[in-house]
């Protein structure tokens, strides 16, 4: 295709070679070149993902793909997706020509579109409201420290939003995406890897979504948010403010409760609060996503539990009125409210309720008649639902029920059970309630207190009981003390990571430092054992220099730690900065949005490349040079499965629970095969065999050791410089070590030479090169050392053979090898190059 | 169907002694059928079938010095070594037996090893991916599964 012509200094580049098809938008392509600069452009030919479909991001998600192998865990053999079917797949390919493995990978895109089309919605169901009330010209602004606003969206379309019309051009972009995804879900007979692929775009677009809610939330509606305060002030900011736990909700107050992802209602309801005083009047509080927005905006407020406990809330009789909107972990609410007689404010349009009337055209006053008549109502105007909820929470209150069991009740409860284990048999964390029940029958409620620290309220118990036991009822009547005591304290979330912490981040973990690396946590709280663990895991990784941030749900549950010794919560014992043993909380779901372009600041720092519609050249970077991982700890949504697909396109690696194995897709890495380690030193273009780094981009773990451990493994990055490899291979030495009670079989992969080797343990490893691996040791030295393809070596050898030292321009994208150096096909780079680079010459 | 009654399994088991890997997870160290761990029961599994064990999750501390070969696996990675390269310290098996995993990741595991090995998942849910599996039954019942599982191995 011919197409416009763009000088940028004395380069000429093609639009038509530069961008797929560059009708429509040759504007935000040649903004793009001009930023790259000529200097760029001499080095390497640009390719623009630009409004990307999954395939133009092929040259990446192709090297990814190649690299690390899919394992598909759907059982599924049988595909019913058009009206042909069902095709058995086990033996041969289906009508259309769909082979078993592409079912497999189109179980994970279906679960994929799930999850993005939650979080679309809920963008746009922002987006239309801002619009509504500011108009399409009001003016994106994140702050002075957000020097990348939006590069979730930028990364995918090209440019930085600069007001709400240009969000919703992004944004209409993403839901076009939706519906071509969701043709590859219903049709046709791709190939598996290129489901993979889309999924993994999927995850990508469900980032771009997440951060048009979390972009109008901070710009418009004033949450919290790091881009607009001074640096300094990072750590202690914001305020241990925001009490966290089923004990610190003043129940002896009318309590209103806020469920869903939907903080409209909430913010409606705090500004009725505010204006009419009643702010020690009436309590509010939330839990999920909502329960993390709302102390983004208000001080007073408090985090009940996480989504996946939402039922507990219920359940422990802490709401007068829950107003919920759609969640993300659907249940019926109005039936649990019934039980301790809250009143539901269904809100929004998304969040129907069977036998829930939509009573949005009533005056106030007739709705909060309607209220005290009924269980239940729908409201679709955020004003609305909020002033509802604060006119009616005080005669709510009147009308509530004793929620909680007695003892003898649960001793005759108990009496019932047949020990069937029918619920044992659907528990997700195999409590042996039969057990406790017979425990229980004989007076003894300790069992069923036991288990209220490991269960995560999901009622599967409940739904099979033959004999109809309200098992959660007992569980929580056995575990009163617990809940009274369940306080804690944290920081409400800050928003996005500052450019400013960024360049503290790149000393302490990528040019030199101590750290191992950084950890994004998120997660649901559906939990694999108790809840505590999550502080646990955060407290083991900073106390070990890592910089830990958390997201979602899991950043109550990460608060539950408090050290008697210093007398301080988790979240002021840490530092609330993006550092070296930092420790912050981003917020709420939606928060996760805040990941990748942390990640990407790294990238364009370190490499001033531009993050826009330039998939390969940032994620290259960061890929093979920034130790991050994601850890999701508790995943009960599809959108953790899907954001995991996005972080892992992203170049992050990601650790995932047990939960992790019900992940439709895992992308592992073959450490053994050496022919997958390699990559092109970026000057000459040779290629190099590598460290097997990171050895994968999606591994489901067991245990919170595992998870730590394979954290630290993951941390190996293949230009990683000297001290940072140090860091991460003692990190990861350790925790073998200490957990597993031996070291790995493969550490020694990760040496490079006795200088990254921790002193403390300098010589046990040295001379378990020696004995284990054959190499030779003098003293404190390594005299010779092992290739991987079995040749003894002296040191000068082996480093000119494994690893790669040229870390500044080495890459894994053959396009992105210096043009002008490869083969001697093009000139050496200019004088003027050179010199501006230091690159050295071979 | 993957279902079978214990003494077919330990038949089953039996005339496939030596080529058998047992992998213990998590819930291994976690459940404990009245006053026995599950730990204790892929111990004396490994044992009577000459087996190495894959100790996943941290059991590795629990398995250490009682059978005949073990080492700290990592449950994922497996059904990877099985399809394309197995370095491990013992043969590479002809089934593999799981024990101590939720049936959500024993399924997901005997999903992943389809085609590569056969495998036995002696939890108390029945798991149809699974190439054998005990049917699903009660706690007792599953207790008294494995003990005549034992008894018939030898
Ligand atoms: S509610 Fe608790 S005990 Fe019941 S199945 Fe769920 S996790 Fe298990
Ligand atoms: S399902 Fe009900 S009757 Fe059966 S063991 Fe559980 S609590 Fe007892």
């Amino acid at each position: 295709m011919e197409g416009k012509v763009v000088k940028v200094g004395g380069v000429e580049v093609n639009l038509a070679d530069a961008v797929r098809d560059p009708r429509g938008v040759e504007d935000i392509a040649e903004d793009i070149l001009q930023e790259m600069g000529e200097r760029r452009l001499r080095q390497w030919d640009p390719k623009l993902n630009i409004f990307a479909h999954a395939s133009d991001i092929a040259e990446w998600d192709d090297i990814l793909l190649n690299k690390y192998h899919t394992i598909f865990t759907s059982g599924k053999k049988s595909c019913e997706a058009c009206q042909q079917g069902p095709c058995d797949l086990s033996a041969k390919n289906g009508l259309c020509g769909l082979d078993l493995e592409a079912h497999q990978a189109r179980e994970g895109l279906k679960e994929a579109c799930r999850a993005l089309a939650r979080q679309l919605t809920h963008a746009r169901d922002l987006l239309n409201y801002a619009i509504k009330i500011y108009g399409k010209e009001k003016e994106i602004d994140l702050g002075p420290y957000e020097e990348y606003p939006m590069t979730n969206v930028s990364m995918l379309c090209g440019f930085y939003p600069k007001n709400l019309a240009d969000v919703e051009r992004a944004l209409s972009y993403a839901e076009a995406q939706l519906a071509e995804l969701l043709y590859a879900v219903n049709n046709g007979n791709e190939s598996a890897k290129d489901l993979v692929e889309k999924t993994m775009h999927a995850g990508s677009l469900t980032f771009l979504a997440m951060e048009v809610a979390e972009t109008i939330k901070m710009c418009i509606f004033d949450f919290y948010n790091a881009g607009k305060v001074e640096p300094t002030e990072y750590k202690d900011w914001p305020k241990m403010q925001t009490p966290v736990g089923l004990g610190v909700v003043d129940t002896s107050k009318p309590v209103i409760c806020f469920m869903g992802n939907d903080f409209l209602p909430a913010w409606h309801a705090v500004r009725i609060i505010k204006e009419r005083g009643l702010e020690d009047e009436i309590e509010v509080c939330g839990v999920g996503a909502a329960g993390h927005d709302i102390p983004r905006f208000y001080e007073k407020a408090k985090v009940v539990t996480s989504a996946t406990k939402a039922r507990l809330a219920i359940r422990a009789g802490i709401p007068d009125v829950i107003v919920v909107s759609e969640m993300c972990l659907p249940f019926d609410v109005v039936e649990e409210a019934k039980k301790i007689g809250a009143k539901v404010i269904a809100y929004g349009y998304k969040a129907d309720f069977k036998g829930v009337e939509d009573k949005t055209e009533l005056p106030m006053e007739e709705l909060v008649k309607y209220l005290e008549e009924n269980d239940a109502v729908q409201v679709t105007i955020p004003e609305k639902a909020g002033e509802l909820a604060v006119e009616i929470v005080k005669k709510a209150k009147e009308g509530k029920k004793a929620a909680l069991l007695s003892e003898a009740e649960i001793k005759e409860k108990a009496a019932a059970c047949k020990a069937c284990d029918s619920c044992f048999n659907v528990c997700p964390n195999r409590l042996m309630i039969s057990r406790a029940m017979k425990a229980a029958k004989e007076g003894n409620l300790e069992k069923l207190s036991e288990i209220y620290d490991e269960c995560v309220f999901c009622a599967k118990c409940e739904h099979v009981c033959p004999n109809g036991l309200p098992i959660i009822d007992m569980i929580i009547g056995a575990s009163i003390e617990k809940i009274k005591n369940d306080k804690y304290m944290m920081r409400p979330g800050r928003g996005l990571i500052s450019h400013i912490e960024w360049r503290d981040l790149t000393f302490g973990f990528v040019l030199g430092g101590n750290g191992p690396g950084m950890v994004y946590i998120i997660g649901c709280g559906k939990y694999p054992g108790a809840e505590k663990d999550v502080a646990e895991i955060v407290r083991y990784l900073v106390d070990r220099n890592c910089f830990v941030a958390v997201a979602g749900c899991v950043a109550a549950d990460a608060a539950k730690y408090f050290d008697e010794e210093e007398r301080k919560y988790i979240f002021e014992k840490y530092l609330a900065a993006g550092l070296l043993r930092g420790f912050v909380n981003l917020g709420g779901c939606t928060a996760i949005s805040h990941i990748p372009p942390a990640t990407y600041k790294g990238t364009m720092i370190g490499s001033g490349y531009t993050p826009k519609a330039n998939w390969s050249q940032i994620v290259d970077y960061q890929y093979t040079r920034l130790p991050l991982v994601v850890l999701i700890w508790g995943a009960a949504t599809e959108e953790m499965f899907t954001v995991a697909m996005g972080f892992a396109r992203s170049g992050v690696s990601v650790v995932v629970g047990p939960e992790g194995f019900k992940f439709k897709t895992w992308l592992l890495g073959n450490k053994h095969d050496r022919s997958k380690w390699q990559m092109f030193d970026g000057i000459t273009g040779r290629i190099r065999e590598v460290e097997p780094c990171p050895v994968h981009m999606i591994i489901p773990v067991e245990t919170k050791e595992e998870a730590i451990t394979m954290i630290a493994k993951l941390f190996h990055r293949p230009l990683a410089l000297r001290d940072p490899r140090l860091a991460s291979l003692e990190a990861y030495n350790e925790a073998h070590k200490n957990f597993f009670g031996e070291y790995s079989d493969d550490w020694h992969l990760y040496v490079r030479s006795e200088h990254e080797i921790h002193v403390m343990r300098r010589m046990e490893m040295l001379r378990l090169l020696e004995r284990e691996h054959g190499w030779v040791i003098e003293g404190p030295r390594v005299k010779k050392a092992r290739l991987r393809d079995g040749r003894l070596v002296d040191m000068r050898d082996y480093v000119e053979n494994y690893g790669i030292q040229l870390g500044r321009y080495s890459t894994v994208v053959p396009r992105l090898v210096i043009k002008e150096m490869v083969g001697g096909a093009v000139a050496a780079p200019s004088e003027e190059i050179t010199k501006m680079h230091g690159v050295p010459k071979e | 169907m993957a279902a079978k009654e214990p003494l077919d399994i330990a038949k089953y088991l039996k005339e496939r002694k030596g080529k058998v890997l047992v992998m213990s997870g998590w819930l291994c160290e976690k459940l404990e059928l009245d006053g026995r761990r599950l730990i204790d029961y892929a111990v004396e599994l490994a044992n009577k079938l000459d087996a190495a064990v894959a100790a996943t999750g941290n059991t590795v501390n629990a398995v250490r010095g009682k059978v005949k070969a073990t080492k700290k696996m990592w449950a994922a990675e497996i059904p990877l070594y099985l399809k394309y390269d197995w370095k491990e310290p013992f043969e590479r098996p002809e089934v593999v037996v799981l024990i101590g995993y939720t049936p959500d990741a024993a399924r997901a595991l005997a999903t992943a090893m389809a085609g590569l090995v056969e495998t036995v998942v002696l939890d108390s849910v029945e798991v149809p991916e699974a190439t054998i599996s005990l049917r699903t039954m009660t706690i007792d019942k599953w207790k008294e599964s494995l003990k005549e599982i034992m008894k018939n191995l030898g």
